[in-house]
């Protein structure tokens, strides 16, 4: 090899290590800069909606991740994602459960609120990539609002006790599958 | 020509004459895949549109520096580190649509409309030209994405729903054909526009 090609193999490695260092400096200073604010802003969604999927905790509610348990359902359940326990002024009143059932566009993410008694109380869509106009509008209450009241020995079939949306019968399933589990995981959990 | 009407040339240039999506037809599959609603073209054509001018800029800066036998590589972690700014910034500030735009805000990198203008353009022309290069182009590209967007999110779902307040609606009795929300309607709203935008431009030769 001559001195002419060392020289210029070398002006390639150095050309690219500088771009590389560069780049990876400019990345590093965004990520520092937005971090707090994408935290911040995925802990507010999440109280948001754990106060929709749990209505009656509402205004004094307080919501506190269970990882401990958590992991003992998602063991059990890969679909379930987090166990939130409700209390009001100290005492249990119930649980909330976050499922990501798969869709049609990917996996829907959303939580369900369920008493000490097993009954669903509300639910309420966190993140979904369904078709807009068709498997998206299963976050609306007219969809969402039938399973209210429903426990784990229901049959939660679409076409059974539940309404599907015309049109969206994979998104409809796929809610209708995530509110199952997330009643069989409240069952689970039980008194716990 | 002198140096102000050659920048106005460049930007204007991009909005029609050189239109990225209905000229130069790159950068389609995005279009096609992201025009269910106009929220979404308008997000994701700024983001591309920021993407397109930041990296036109570097690389016109270190046009005259960069080896050649390596230019791809500097161009695509030019391109990339602007993408992942994006990427960050939307996360940070508008968690609901970066949702919902999901895989195709990284995969502006991979837009052949970026790549293709660092390429024959900014590696090629002084920084000022090609910012305007860039601003035009992605102004156009988003012009696109926010006109099919219009037309497939109004036939699609019968009203248009922007920062979640509805601007237009066709009303109850409207029944939306399913099929604009899909990829069919992607494809006939494009190749329509572009029969339109054909049209009209043997009438202006003509």
């Amino acid at each position: 090899m001559g001195k002419s090609n060392v020289a210029k193999i070398l002006r390639l490695v150095i050309s690219l290590t500088v771009i590389c260092v560069i780049a990876g400096g400019g990345l590093a200073l965004t990520y520092a800069m937005t971090e707090k604010q994408i935290t911040q802003q995925a802990a507010i969604e999440e109280t948001k909606s754990n106060k929709e999927a749990f209505p009656v905790a509402k205004e004094s509610g307080n919501f506190t991740a269970r990882d401990d348990l958590t992991q003992k359902v998602h063991n059990e359940d890969k679909d379930i994602q987090k166990v939130y326990e409700v209390k009001v002024d100290g005492k249990r009143v119930g649980w909330v459960v976050q499922v990501a059932p798969r869709g049609y566009g990917g996996p829907i993410l959303f939580d369900v609120g369920i008493d000490p008694k097993g009954e669903i109380v509300g639910i309420s869509v966190i993140s979904i990539k369904e078709t807009p106009g068709l498997g998206e509008n299963v976050m609306g209450p007219e969809f969402t609002e039938q399973f209210i009241g429903k426990m784990v020995n229901d049959n939660l079939k679409v076409g059974e006790d539940i309404d599907g949306l015309t049109g969206a019968t994979i998104s409809s399933d796929a809610m209708a599958l995530g509110v199952k589990k997330a009643l069989k995981a409240a069952e689970m959990l039980g008194g716990n | 020509m002198n140096a102000f009407s050659e920048i106005w040339q460049d930007f204007k240039n991009g909005l029609l004459v050189e239109n990225p999506l209905m000229r130069l037809m790159i950068g389609l599959c995005s279009s096609l895949a992201v025009s269910t609603r106009v929220e979404n073209g308008l997000f994701l054509g700024v983001g591309a549109t920021f993407v397109l001018v930041c990296s036109n800029v570097i690389i016109s800066l270190i046009r005259k520096i960069i080896p050649d036998e390596v230019r791809i590589p500097m161009f695509i972690v030019v391109i990339a580190s602007f993408v992942t700014i994006v990427d960050l910034a939307m996360k940070a500030y508008f968690p609901g649509i970066y949702d919902r735009l999901g895989v195709w805000i990284p995969l502006i990198v991979v837009n052949c409309m970026i790549l293709g203008r660092a390429e024959a353009f900014a590696s090629k022309n002084p920084v000022i030209r090609s910012a305007a290069d860039g601003l035009g182009m992605g102004m156009g590209y988003t012009i696109v994405l926010i006109i099919m967007g219009v037309v497939r999110e109004l036939l699609g779902t019968g009203s248009i729903v922007l920062f979640e307040n509805t601007i237009v609606t066709l009303g109850s009795g409207f029944k939306p054909p399913v099929i604009m929300i899909m990829f069919p309607g992607a494809f006939l709203t494009f190749g329509l526009l572009m029969a339109l935008l054909n049209r009209l431009q043997n009438r202006v030769d003509a």
